[in-house]
């Protein structure tokens, strides 16, 4: 019989330095339309299949990072002007946030000055397995969230902070309220992806729809390290991103 | 391009000379999709149809869905399913889901069982329901690939490509050799890293902690490379009807020696897999199905390969760029977990050096990666298939006569689940639940649709 354990040590550090080290660009993940001086046209909003695509009371252009599943369409409408760039930065505690170009990153909450480990409880509200994925590279060797103090526990009676993917459907949604109500207070909802942000390609509704959300976590899906980063911030913890 | 060859006649005539492959309801036409060697056939079916699902087991579900979800009427009933429970008092039935440990999707079972054996497990599927075949049918040709490769983001590449030859096949906008080379080398990334995450998943299974973490290791060194290509680590945002969006960057020195010392690590990994006791006894005899088993639910993919049955699409019928690369398709026997471990394990040795012929074939094949489509012509009818690391997708396309497009998607994983349920009736006790679940590797995201 092999032996695994042997192997496992032979193999040596494979988890990235982040958060005391800038990511590597092969960790930052999904790319997103940069605005540059590109300018607001019916026609520009008309090619995004998300609707993400709006004008601010001055006529400016603005994207809803919240809805951009990072297609890229509007970008090859604006080739001189839209580009599309590697970032890992795109969250924020706050909907109104994620509007393009004025993001307000994750500001530290109520956990800042909390010592002890978070736990999360997933809950898929519908999502496209994107996410899982993500959550399961997460918890793996390559990003390793447990260094952090950061658990997944399946219990809601042990969860501070409840996790949902997917734009909640018909039939999940009330399985999302009852695994909320049996979340001890305080408690704590991040929505993960574009699905559970907004809906995204599906609908108009994302989980704050259902629940107050204290994070929001696009991305299609977001890569690993984003919600990595994300969290850290919310928790007040410093991130070295340069 | 795909062959539609419409037949008449009554589908139960063909149970036996060919294998069903989809049920369409398309605007209140109803198609039935079955393949022979070498191509599809179609049969067009007024409704109401016979009810087939009791004895032919992979129209079940088929049926059921049309039913539920397209109002699809059928005749008269079959014997209907004893109640296990009634007739059975020691058994009790337990569910399983929609909230899972280790961060997977949700899924909805209840369990019958009677102790320590597993008498029968009941799927609910639909739960993620996102009406995603409705949404195919509202939107331009060009978002088409876009919303397709988020049925499932693990089948992003299989999903879009089906729909996209769908599209072509209606359209006659024939993708030029050099996009097919391109759509070779990312539908065999995909298959490696589901390849890999089911290694990883498998592992688990057997408490194997090392094992599972080295596979996620080796999944993300594949996620990674696919990412280069791309900007998406499930390849989003490449496939386009007609070819590609655009051509990506060629992959650099560096890019193939990486995919180069990942194949050795990978290879490594599996030979010290599949010479670990613990994990082979665990797998071998689990989740048993037979040849003809197969045939009744028209397995698919490696599942089906793992039964005896040596079908691939990349092969037979061939498609896109596979023939003139050429590939060997492995076949096994016994259909059980192990049976499905082996038929992966070197199915991963095959797509990783189809990745490399494929780009030694780029370096020689110039040309453009799209060929612009043209509108769909109202009346056409096409259908788009591709094989996924599950298996075979389907997309059943039907433009009515006032253009407006319908969409019905037959992905693997809708005839994996129910293969998998039955492998768990009677035989098999808790603890193989979980093996098989994962052995099939089915997705729930893609059967809800
Ligand atoms: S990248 Fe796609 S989804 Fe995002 S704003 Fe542009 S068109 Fe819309």
């Amino acid at each position: 019989m092999p032996s695994w354990t042997w192997q496992g040590l032979r193999a040596g550090r494979q988890t990235t330095r982040y958060p005391k080290r800038p990511p590597e660009p092969a960790e930052l993940g999904m790319s997103w339309p940069s605005l540059g001086a590109a300018e607001f046209s019916a026609e520009l909003a008309a090619s995004c299949p998300t609707a993400a695509i709006s004008a601010s009371s001055q006529g400016e252009l603005r994207i809803d990072y919240g809805r951009c599943i990072g297609c890229g369409i509007c970008a090859r409408h604006r080739p001189e002007e839209i580009a599309m760039l590697r970032r890992c930065d795109v969250a924020s505690t706050a909907r109104a946030g994620l509007i393009a170009p004025e993001l307000l990153g994750p500001a530290p909450g109520p956990l800042a000055r909390f010592r002890g480990s978070l736990h999360l409880l997933h809950f898929d509200a519908g999502s496209d397995g994107g996410e899982e994925s993500e959550l399961q590279q997460l918890v793996s060797p390559a990003y390793d969230l447990h260094r952090l103090g950061i658990f997944f526990t399946p219990s809601p009676r042990h969860a501070d902070v409840l996790l949902v993917t997917g734009s909640p459907t018909a039939a999940l949604s009330p399985g999302l309220l009852e695994v909320y109500a049996a979340m001890p207070a305080p408690k704590w909802v991040v929505a993960y992806g574009t699905d559970a942000v907004s809906g995204g390609l599906w609908s108009e509704r994302g989980v704050d729809a259902y629940l107050p959300v204290d994070l929001y976590v696009p991305g299609s899906p977001p890569s690993p390290l984003a919600l990595l980063r994300s969290l850290l911030l919310w928790l007040g913890k410093e991130v070295v991103d340069t | 391009m795909s062959t539609l060859i419409p037949m008449a006649g009554d589908l139960a005539a063909w149970r036996g000379r060919a294998r069903f492959a989809q049920l369409a309801v398309l605007g209140g036409e109803v198609r039935q999709v079955l393949y022979r060697e070498g191509g599809y056939l179609v049969l067009r079916a007024e409704p109401p149809l016979p009810r087939l699902g009791e004895s032919w087991p992979a129209l079940y579900w088929a049926e059921l869905e049309a039913e539920r979800w397209y109002g699809l009427a059928f005749s008269a009933q079959e014997g209907q399913g004893r109640d296990l429970l009634d007739s059975n008092p020691q058994l009790f039935a337990f569910p399983y889901g929609p909230v899972r440990e280790t961060q997977s999707e949700a899924i909805f079972h209840r369990i019958v069982s009677g102790g320590e054996r597993i008498a029968a497990v009941e799927l609910r599927p639909f739960l993620k329901r996102r009406g995603v075949e409705r949404r195919l049918g509202e939107i331009p040709l060009a978002w088409l690939p876009r919303v397709a490769e988020r049925l499932a983001a693990l089948s992003s590449v299989a999903d879009s490509l089906a729909v996209a030859r769908a599209a072509e096949a209606a359209t006659g906008a024939v993708p030029p050799p050099r996009a097919e080379l391109w759509r070779v080398v990312f539908a065999e990334l995909e298959r490696l890293y589901n390849h890999l995450d089911y290694f990883a998943r498998q592992a688990a299974t057997a408490t194997l902690r090392v094992g599972e973490a080295q596979a996620a290791t080796l999944k993300e060194g594949v996620q990674r490379l696919a990412e280069q290509l791309s900007a998406s680590r499930f390849l989003r945002g490449l496939v386009a009807v007609g070819g590609l969006v655009a051509e990506p960057p060629l992959p650099s020195g560096s890019w193939l020696a990486e995919l180069d010392a990942l194949q050795r690590r990978a290879a490594a990994y599996l030979d010290r897999l599949l010479a670990t006791e613990l994990f082979v006894d665990r797998l071998e005899r689990s989740g048993a199905v037979s040849r003809q088993g197969a045939l009744d639910f028209c397995l698919v993919g490696p599942s089906a390969r793992a039964s005896g049955l040596g079908q691939d699409l990349r092969v037979d019928p061939g498609y896109g760029a596979y023939p003139e690369l050429g590939l060997g398709v492995p076949i096994h026997e016994e259909g059980d977990a192990l049976a499905r471990c082996r038929v992966r394990a070197e199915e991963l040795r095959i797509s990783f050096d189809l990745i490399q012929r494929a780009v030694s074939a780029l370096r020689r094949v110039g040309g453009p990666v799209h060929n612009p489509p043209g509108p769909l012509p109202p009346g056409s009818e096409a259908l788009g298939y591709a094989e996924g690391p599950r298996g075979e997708t389907l997309a059943y396309l039907r433009c009515d006569a006032s253009g407006q497009p319908h969409w019905a998607l037959r992905p693997a994983s809708q005839l994996l689940w129910p293969a998998f349920a039955q492998g768990m009736r009677m035989s098999s006790s808790q603890m193989d639940y979980i093996i098989n679940q994962v052995s099939f590797h089915p997705l729930q995201a893609a059967w809800d649709r």
